[in-house]
């Protein structure tokens, strides 16, 4: 049984990495993404002002056992998205 | 909201059709866990399409191999909310995603396959990840 929602684009339900130009990062399953933004849904954000680790150290965890649905939906502006990859291609330190 | 049992009943089937055990309340999931000891897999099975279509035959594949848990079960994100919980409660740290799996040795966690490394993956890859875990875990001792 394949997705319910072939529509919705190749990145709809994965679980993806969202760099922003600011320093910021979201992991959080893809809705869509097109021009104009990124919407994920049950994500989890690392700012790294906020944070006690950096961002390859929470993305390594994430990496392992997966991260914390914390924000329910996030709709990130296009121009402020530096990279867009799925969680599972990060590659492990 | 849980979806229509009619939609999940063949979700459901797809693993208890095959020896998977269908733990439906929180003290289910704490027997199966429990003082028996041995290894265990629990299957978070979940309506995902974009998920689960591929990781119930992956699970199944996995559980055909030649070292494989003392036991498997499946609680159902969304619709048995209570086994669920439970379940993920057993998982302690790690974040809750459906579908996924977890692996346990005695009754503690030793292996867990989160939801982004079932996703958009086909069944022999992530038989292929289940199978390294019941290799590393499920091992007969040499004793």
């Amino acid at each position: 049984m394949g997705t319910f929602h072939d529509d919705m684009g190749e990145l709809h339900g994965i679980t993806v990495v969202v760099s922003q130009h600011d320093g910021c990062t979201w992991i959080g399953r893809c809705h869509s993404e097109d021009d104009v933004e990124v919407i994920l849904h049950d994500a989890e954000l690392h700012d790294p002002a906020m944070s006690d680790e950096n961002a390859e150290q929470w993305l390594q965890r994430a990496r392992r056992f997966g991260h914390w649905p914390r924000v329910s939906t996030i709709r990130i502006p296009r121009p402020q998205v530096s990279s867009l990859v799925r969680l599972a291609e990060i590659s492990a330190s | 909201m849980p979806y229509p049992e009619e939609l999940v009943t063949p979700m459901r089937r797809e693993l208890s059709d095959h020896g998977v055990t269908e733990l439906k309340s929180a003290s289910e999931v704490d027997e199966f866990l429990g003082p028996e000891g041995g290894s265990a897999l629990v299957i978070i099975n979940s309506v995902c399409g974009c998920a689960a279509g591929g990781a119930r035959p992956g699970a199944l594949l996995a559980l055909q191999s030649e070292q494989r848990p003392d036991r498997a079960g499946t609680v159902f994100a969304g619709q048995d909310t209570e086994a669920t919980q439970r379940a993920r409660e057993h998982c302690s740290q790690v974040p809750p995603s459906s579908p996924s799996m977890a692996l346990f040795q005695g009754g503690e966690l030793v292996w867990f396959l989160p939801r982004h490394m079932i996703e958009g993956r086909d069944p022999q890859t992530i038989a292929f990840d289940i199978i390294s875990a019941f290799e590393e875990h499920c091992a007969p001792s040499d004793a």
